[in-house]
């Protein structure tokens, strides 16, 4: 499976991308909204890991462009908006924009983010698949 | 007397005879005579003379009476003729003829003559000796008559002396006695015994008024049995009502006045006899115009002639009497005054104190009296119980400025703000201009206002505990993400190193504690967003049993091996407004805390009650107790304190209590704690405000 890590903090990209390669898949990483956008339309990865706030292109704005980008070709990707504010808001916030999840930073548990989202990406896959 | 030698032969003779004109023999006085107007008396022939009947003739002639005497010597024997002699004897009337020698005749003629005139001189001087005394009797007569006009004169003045004496030793007795008496009372007993003398007259009334007890009239209410002579009398008869209206404000005395004797007989209610009404004081005395003066009031029984006399007597003694009662007046009105401003001082509950400028308590209020005295002179001794002036005092920059000064002391363990003015007191008379005077006076005595700023000072401290909470809030909200962030990261990937094959085992031990250092971190930026958020919150009507139920969900297991006992007071009453994430929160906060402290299995006892406070509103409160060993009285002021903590490293943020005290005191409520007093442990009691539920049958019977 092909994630794509957008954060603009360098430890938590790292340590996504390398619970991501362990766990088996294969990931891109960007350090902002624009690189993200770029690596999605270069990769078209199943699942993006988003960070709400960056500088430039915010969270919200890599979803909405993303998903219109994905609606357009067909192909839509999990995404999941991680911040480091918790609540309710932010949960708004992601469904608002169209993500899939929302995941509060820190994690409890790296692996089982990644394994959840993974999670979706295959239900998601078999909903798609059944007409 | 010019007495010349008689010359007898030949010469006339003049004779100062008796006024018969007789000359007697042995009886002659001769005188020559000397001066041309005197009269002949007599004259002597003597024998010798030639031509004798001549001589006598011609005398004869020119006197009718004159006497003539013939001296016929017997030696030289007349030689007359007859007809010469008859002539003589018959015409001339020859009174005397002596036959003697002439020598021994004119020698008893001188004899005689000389005893004659001693005799002369003898009758002369007593007639003058006569006159002299009847002089000298009228004299005297007039003198004793001036004399006794004059002693009578004298003893009258003497009299009259005497009696003014009297009347001025009484006089001056009446004024030392007035001016001993205090009271007005004690004036009108004085004045009655003055004119006792003057029995048809009754006690005197008098109206007064004065600003502190406006018009009255005083007056001896009943004749009491005793008499009004002892000092008794002030006890039993004599009184004051206020009046019903001002008496009449003329100035001059009234004898009898018709208006008068209504206005007293409508005072009094009571018939009234004649009346003298007599203003006291001068109109110059500087009071208010409008106000009548002070009106003494006889009444009496008196003729005209004796109510003259009345008045008479009474006029020296209106003046002394007038300054008297103007002294009483002033005195209880300066006295009253000066309650007033007791009573104004006493009333201030501060501590209020005069102080001279050596420190020394002068005067001193109520509230400064509580201080304990005995034996203290100065007010640090007083005050804060201290041998020297207290740490701060500026007593004497108030003194050496003349000017306020605000300082702080420390009496025990409060703190008190104190208020130093200066009192400038002007020397009496030596400027003219007073304000002049008091601005240059010098400053000896000095006013402190002590206020026990404590409990405000705690409050200031509390308050910006609070503000440090908010600031704290603001910060964390916006640093959470910024630390979040990389935290986030560390420990992600902490735990991602941590499990990684590659590396060997030390590595991943050191990873696991790279993540768990990280986690704390994150729990200390959880709190602080927690905190940073709840002046979003919403606050809602909630049981207080009800938020303590879910808070123990939350630790149930940190609770499993403790006892947990609760004692709800009434469900349903014991209501209160708050937002109810944030109060579990702090119940969270507090047994989590208990569980912590008891490091073995112990009991927690929580319990709800309402109460009511002594402002009078309601309460509700949440006590929390433990078993554990109990908080040291020395950090139990600290433990409210953000970032305090006595736990290990990483088992807290120490913002739990910090935060949960902010909580509670936003929403009106305190939280305190202390340590058990029947075993160790602790006890939290979280108190807020309760909230009164509006009856539901209430609300029924108004919709139908």
């Amino acid at each position: 499976m092909r994630f794509l890590v957008i954060d603009d903090e360098p430890l938590v990209r790292r340590s996504l991308m390398r619970a991501l390669l362990s766990r088996g898949h294969e990931a891109f990483e960007a350090v902002d909204g624009h690189e993200g956008l770029s690596q999605w339309e270069k990769h078209r990865p199943e699942a993006i890991f988003v960070d709400v706030l960056m500088p430039g292109l915010s969270g919200p704005d890599v979803v909405r462009r993303a998903l219109a980008s994905a609606y357009v070709e067909g192909a839509r990707p999990t995404i999941a908006l991680i911040s480091a504010f918790s609540g309710e808001d932010s949960e708004k916030l992601a469904r608002e924009c169209g993500a899939d999840c929302f995941i509060a930073k820190p994690f409890e548990d790296i692996f089982e983010v990644v394994d959840r989202v993974a999670a979706m990406v295959m239900a998601m896959s078999v909903k798609t698949t059944v007409p | 007397m010019n007495r010349a030698n008689p010359n007898i032969s030949g010469s006339i003779f003049y004779e100062g005879s008796d006024s018969d004109g007789i000359v007697r023999e042995g009886a002659f006085r001769a005188q020559v005579a000397i001066r041309e107007d005197s009269k002949p008396v007599a004259a002597f022939f003597s024998s010798e003379v030639a031509d004798l009947a001549e001589r006598v003739a011609s005398l004869r002639a020119l006197d009718a009476q004159l006497p003539i005497w013939i001296i016929e010597a017997p030696s030289k024997p007349l030689s007359l003729k007859p007809e010469d002699l008859i002539l003589l004897l018959n015409q001339y009337r020859i009174r005397r003829w002596i036959r003697r020698e002439a020598s021994s005749v004119e020698l008893a003629i001188r004899e005689s003559l000389e005893e004659r005139d001693a005799h002369a001189t003898y009758l002369k001087s007593r007639r003058e000796l006569g006159t002299r005394n009847r002089q000298l009797h009228d004299l005297q007569e007039n003198l004793e008559k001036i004399v006794s006009e004059r002693t009578s004169h004298l003893s009258d003045a003497e009299r009259e002396l005497h009696r003014r004496t009297q009347s001025t030793r009484e006089l001056v007795r009446f004024i030392k006695e007035l001016n001993q008496s205090e009271s007005i009372e004690e004036l009108l007993l004085l004045l009655g015994q003055e004119v006792r003398s003057f029995h048809e007259v009754r006690s005197p009334i008098l109206a007064v008024v004065s600003p502190e007890f406006g018009a009255r009239l005083h007056f001896q209410q009943a004749r009491s049995a005793s008499g009004g002579k002892t000092s008794r009398a002030l006890e039993k008869g004599w009184g004051s009502k206020p009046a019903k209206k001002l008496w009449s404000h003329r100035s001059a005395i009234r004898m009898g006045d018709i208006e008068d004797q209504a206005y007293l007989a409508q005072e009094l209610g009571r018939p009234v006899a004649r009346t003298i009404s007599i203003p006291l004081g001068r109109e110059t005395r500087g009071r208010d115009a409008s106000t009548a003066l002070p009106l003494l009031i006889f009444e009496h029984f008196f003729d005209e002639a004796k109510a003259e006399k009345f008045k008479k007597f009474l006029l020296p003694r209106l003046e002394p009497l007038s300054t008297a009662l103007d002294r009483i007046i002033i005195n209880r009105e300066m006295h009253a005054a000066s309650r007033l401003w007791e009573a104004t001082f006493d009333g201030i509950a501060d501590p209020i104190a005069v102080i001279s400028s050596d420190f020394e308590v002068l005067r001193m209020n109520e509230a400064f009296a509580r201080f304990p005295r005995p034996g203290r002179r100065f007010c640090y001794e007083v005050f804060a119980d201290r041998n020297s002036p207290c740490d701060g005092c500026r007593l004497k920059s108030v003194v050496s400025d003349s000017q306020p000064v605000e300082w702080q002391v420390r009496r025990a363990n409060d703190v008190y703000d104190v208020n130093g003015y200066p009192i400038r007191i002007a020397k009496l008379g030596s400027e003219k201009n007073e304000n002049a005077a008091v601005s240059k006076a010098t400053v000896q005595t000095v006013i402190h206002h002590y206020s026990d700023v404590t409990k405000s000072l705690a409050l200031k401290g509390h308050a910006f505990q609070g503000e440090k909470m908010a600031a704290i809030g603001l910060m964390a909200g916006n640093i959470a993400h910024e630390l979040n962030n990389p935290l986030a990261g560390l420990k992600s990937l902490a735990q991602v190193l941590s499990v990684d094959p590659d590396y060997p085992q030390t590595v991943k031990n050191d990873m696991k504690e790279i993540e768990s250092a990280a986690e704390r971190s994150s729990a200390i930026i959880r709190d602080l967003l927690e905190f940073s958020k709840a002046d979003d919150r919403v606050r809602e009507t909630i049981s207080l049993n009800d938020i303590a139920d879910r808070s123990l969900n939350m630790i149930k297991t940190a609770l499993h091996e403790h006892r947990v006992d609760l004692q709800w007071d009434e469900p349903g009453k014991v209501m209160v407004e708050v937002d109810p994430h944030l109060l579990q929160h702090v119940i969270f906060n507090i047994v989590n805390n208990a569980c912590q402290a008891m490091r073995e299995p112990g009991e927690i006892t929580m319990r709800t009650l309402r109460g009511v406070k002594s402002d009078g509103g309601e309460f509700v409160e949440i006590e929390i107790s433990d078993t554990g060993p109990g908080i040291p009285p020395e950090i139990q002021s600290r433990i409210f304190e953000p970032f305090f903590t006595t736990k290990d490293a990483g088992q807290g943020t120490g913002l739990g209590l910090s935060m949960s005290r902010w909580v509670v005191e936003n929403s009106g409520g305190s939280i305190q704690v202390e340590n058990r007093k029947d075993r160790s442990g602790t006890v939290f009691k979280v108190r807020l405000p309760a909230v009164s539920l509006k009856p539901e049958a209430k609300s029924v019977s108004g919709t139908t």
